[in-house]
């Protein structure tokens, strides 16, 4: 089941290539910054199931708001003069490294307890 | 802990697949912008430059503007042709076409054996007569002179003034390719105490007479008083047409 992510992965870009869909360059600033809110997301909810603490719903929602709210934050700054998209870029740039960060620590600790887990199963094995 | 892990599954897999779309959307719709500058005060300097272009070619359209209006009331009033006529004078005045007259100075320079010359600086005087009256013609653009003739040769932007050798040396000087000889005459047209007072500041009276060479301004502040004849020479646009590319 964990190369569902991969082909899903996969099954998007094929989609954005065949829809060959073409962003206005006025636009083009609003998709990116919605893109690093969803790579936050992603991050952020693989951090979440490392700790034991995913919740579907919550995954979901925050996907789609983070998205939008960052689409919408930097089309306001763009309306009012102001590079508000700046300050969606710092946080989300800030978070999207504290995940990853997170998700290091959280691998390394899940492949340590691995190895002692069989350190222990081989050692009882002897006895 | 099963539902847990297969809505994780189901969730990621939804999410990397819109991922996926919308990077691939955003690559693949994305201008190459490799020769241009990306940086942030690049763009801010490229903002600034257009604007200041932006601005330069609103003056423009403003003068364009009034000229269109002068000619639409010429046109109206019968009198476009008359119009035209005068914008044709302000033109050729302006290029140095035209000959023009009005108060300013005359410099007359000669060679004048009872001055007492710098030996070292009378000799090198024939190879240095072309910036030496450069620096003359120079200082009186400099003090606001509007028409300049050397030996009747007026000066306009594309004029020259080179120094010419013969086969037995030095001999002269070419302003506008045409060669002239002492006595040097400069006519001016523009304000007299100004010009005066750059030629002093410049002590260029003192550099002739050094050479040995006289060098008498006199002024003229009559409405007429000094008459500076028009450019007869080739003009730049005679030869060369505007090219398509």
């Amino acid at each position: 089941m964990f190369w569902l992510p991969v082909v899903g992965l996969v099954v998007g870009v094929a989609l954005g290539l065949v829809t060959n869909i073409t962003v206005p360059v006025a636009l083009s600033s609003y998709l990116s910054i919605a893109i690093l809110a969803a790579l936050d997301t992603v991050l952020g909810g693989i951090r979440a199931s490392l700790e034991k603490s995913f919740d579907g719903a919550v995954f979901l929602t925050g996907f789609f708001t983070n998205t939008l709210v960052a689409a919408l934050l930097a089309y306001i700054g763009n309306q009012l003069g102001v590079d508000l998209y700046l300050a969606a870029v710092v946080a989300f740039g800030v978070r999207l490294f504290n995940n990853i960060a997170s998700i290091r620590r959280g691998v390394f600790l899940l492949l340590r307890q691995r190895k002692l887990n069989r350190e222990n199963a081989a050692g009882r094995a002897q006895l | 802990m099963r539902m847990q892990r297969r809505s994780l599954i189901l969730g990621v897999s939804a999410i990397t697949t819109a991922l996926g779309f919308m990077l691939t959307v955003q690559i693949t719709s994305r201008p190459s912008y490799s020769s241009s500058p990306t940086s942030y005060i690049d763009l801010r300097t490229q903002v600034d430059e257009l604007a200041q272009e932006h601005q330069i070619l609103e003056n423009d359209i403003s003068k364009a503007r009034v000229q269109l209006d002068e000619y639409q009331a010429a046109k109206n009033s019968g009198s476009l042709q008359k119009v035209l006529l005068n914008d044709q004078k302000t033109v050729e005045q302006q290029a140095g076409i035209a000959p023009v007259s009005g108060a300013g100075i005359t410099i007359e320079m000669a060679y004048d054996p009872s001055l007492p010359t710098v030996p070292e600086d009378q000799a090198a005087f024939p190879g240095l007569q072309d910036q030496m009256l450069a620096e003359v013609v120079n200082t009186l653009f400099g003090s606001g002179a509007t028409a300049v003739s050397i030996n009747g040769q007026r000066l306009v932007t594309t004029s020259s003034i080179r120094l010419v050798s013969g086969l037995a040396g030095i001999t002269g000087v070419n302003v506008n390719k045409t060669p002239i000889t002492m006595p040097y005459e400069i006519s001016a047209v523009g304000n007299v105490q100004t010009m005066e007072a750059g030629l002093t500041v410049e002590q260029l009276k003192d550099a002739f007479n050094m050479c040995g060479v006289s060098f008498d301004v006199t002024a003229h502040t009559g409405a007429h008083g000094v008459q500076v004849p028009g450019y007869s020479g080739v003009l730049p646009g005679q030869w060369a047409k505007e090219g398509n590319g």
